[in-house]
């Protein structure tokens, strides 16, 4: 979810209303505007602006929650070249590889209330077929994971049998070795405060599990290895936060239970929404133990046995991380994994089926929600599929894909029911206060 | 009644172009580009992306070898895409800065992109032309505002 201020909310929730869009590269002291701020009555102090920005198209992200992947999302902004002042700066100046920042705003909003929308890359900036502007192409912060870590961060030298990289602890712990150790990338690229609380003690969630050990022998690809090793096998996926930082999301929600952030409802999206079901995932197939040939000695087989009788069939997962070691307790975290991911998937929990999936076209105003969020939806005409009745009502889901329609001015998502509806908080041992000290 | 007038600058030496007779149908209007968003329960939001100012009129009797030159020069220029001063009518003087007294006028764009005269009469043509007016400091607050200079009043 983003969190703009007061005035922005306020002004972002009117029926009738001008977004202000603001394109600003890295390194440049001006900024791009869909209008002039001056005479839409932004206040403070402004930038150096020029008002040339056209609307931008792109700049969705959509999860694969079962394979713990993650699209990589692309926006486009394009610049009108008034005088050939863009022309100049892009021949002048090497722009790819600086911050795309996208901000939006309002009239008669302080240039602070702008909120960020996205910070991506620059990767590619090409004149349009008429020569009258310049395209500017980002991508988010996983580009910046998809390269190939060749050396040992510790000693330099290249990952061989003899020079191993050996990578150890929690999947939070390791996407951090791997982001800063291994791509050497700025730590303040990576959603460290919500890694912390994953890895939290009270949280309960990858604390008391570390099962991997890594021994990587050859070069390998970050983003492939991350999505592969460890975020199919620990029920993880990425997502990219509003201000380009790399964050994760686990199988469940943090102990205080499911917050939805934002309430869908007949009176801000379009269409009626429309129904889909994730694949059933009642089959888990792990193999770990791997030595450095990537020979795995151990097989583990979980099956939901009621998800299977009930549906007469089985869906077949397979996990292969070469990083999850029996003596440090994988195979007790490959059940655990399985029992969660079976929650969610393989319909045995009233879903009566696979995991529900809702197409939502929605208002504008919409704009704050975020990949991974928690939302609730209700509509009086959408069929309950648990009860036969019509309408639902505060069901709760997941956010899984948005996808902001920035030139027509609306917004798409696609919601994940895996059943959170009614889920009581995670229980968790009372705090005592003794003196100064805090007692769980 | 003032005429309007128009005042480019095609090769560093500004060029006015007086219009020897008055336009036809001269109209502003306020073009909003807007995008509705209509809930399933029938509450509408709007997004306004900008409210444009057109101005359209006819030059109608044009004679060749007199002021059709202007024009057709003019057109031949501003198909270009340059920007122009449009002053709806000469006689309305404007206090408010930047005009300060002066002639009250702004900045326009051709929309149209061709010449397109259209025979009216022994050497005599017609023109429907079509203004943008530009986003800058002189532009009006609405299209209003240029219909009223137009009839010679004080735009408000």
């Amino acid at each position: 979810m983003i969190n703009p201020t007061t005035a922005w909310t306020a002004a972002n929730a009117k029926l009738a209303k001008k977004p202000i869009y603001i394109f600003a590269i890295g390194g440049q002291t001006t900024v791009y505007a869909t209008h002039d701020l001056a005479k839409e009555g932004i206040t403070g102090t402004l930038p150096a602006y020029e008002p040339w920005l056209k609307i931008m198209q792109g700049a969705s992200q959509s999860i694969d929650v079962q394979s713990g992947t993650s699209s990589i999302g692309e926006l486009q902004c394009e610049v009108v070249d008034v005088g050939g002042a863009v022309r100049t700066l892009v021949g002048t100046t090497t722009l790819e590889g600086s911050t795309a920042t996208l901000t939006v705003g309002y009239p008669g909003l302080a240039y602070t209330d702008f909120v960020v929308l996205h910070i991506y890359t620059l990767y590619k900036i090409v004149p349009q077929t008429d020569y009258t502007s310049f395209l500017f192409s980002s991508r988010d912060v996983q580009m910046d994971a998809k390269r190939t870590i060749w050396d040992h961060p510790i000693n330099g030298s290249p990952l061989s049998a003899d020079n191993p990289w050996i990578i150890q602890g929690t999947p939070c712990e390791i996407i951090q070795a791997i982001w800063v150790l291994g791509l050497n990338n700025d730590v303040a690229q990576i959603d460290r405060a919500t890694m912390v609380q994953l890895d939290s003690p009270a949280e309960g969630i990858y604390s008391s599990a570390r099962p991997f050990r890594f021994e990587m022998v050859e070069p390998f690809q970050a983003k492939q290895f991350l999505q592969d090793q460890i975020f199919k096998a620990a029920g993880m996926y990425p997502v990219v936060t509003n201000t380009g930082q790399y964050s994760v999301r686990a199988y469940r929600p943090f102990a205080a239970g499911p917050a939805p952030v934002f309430a869908f409802s007949q009176d801000n999206v379009t269409v009626l929404p429309g129904y889909d079901r994730a694949p059933i995932l009642n089959d888990l197939f792990w193999q770990l133990d791997a030595d450095t040939q990537q020979n795995y000695s151990t097989s583990l087989l979980y099956l939901d046995a009621t998800s299977i009788s009930s549906f007469g069939r089985s869906n077949e997962r397979q996990v292969q991380s070469d990083g999850l070691r029996t003596e440090l307790g994988a195979q007790w975290f490959a059940q655990d994994i399985s029992q969660r991911m079976f929650a969610r998937f393989a319909g045995t929990t009233g879903l009566r089926g696979g995991a529900p999936l809702i197409s939502v076209q929605a208002f504008f105003a919409t704009l704050p929600v975020w990949v991974g969020d928690y939302v609730t939806l209700s509509h009086p005409q959408m069929p309950d599929l648990f009860s036969g009745a019509l309408g639902v009502s505060n069901r709760i889901f997941e956010v899984i894909d948005r996808s902001p329609d920035y030139a027509n001015g609306r917004m798409q998502y696609k919601l994940l029911d895996t059943g959170l509806t009614g889920a009581a908080p995670a229980a968790r041992i009372g705090a005592a206060v003794i003196g100064t000290d805090v007692i769980y | 009644m003032g005429a309007p007038f128009i005042n480019y600058i095609p090769a560093g030496a500004a060029v006015s172009l007086n219009f020897k007779n008055g336009p036809l149908d001269f109209l502003a209007q306020d073009s909003g580009r807007v995008h509705d968003n209509l809930s399933t329960s029938g509450i509408r939001e709007r997004l306004l992306e900008k409210v444009d100012i057109l101005i359209s009129f006819t030059m109608p009797a044009l004679l060749v070898g007199d002021d059709f030159t202007d024009w057709k020069n003019f057109y031949a220029w501003a198909i270009g895409g340059g920007t122009f001063s449009f002053a709806p009518n000469v006689s309305v003087l404007y206090a408010p800065a930047p005009w300060s007294g002066g002639v009250y006028f702004f900045t326009c764009v051709l929309e149209d992109d061709s010449f397109a005269p259209k025979r009216v009469g022994l050497r005599r043509y017609s023109i429907d032309c079509k203004f943008r007016v530009f986003n800058d400091a002189l532009t009006p607050a609405n299209a209003g505002m240029v219909t009223e200079a137009f009839w010679g009043d004080q735009p408000l």
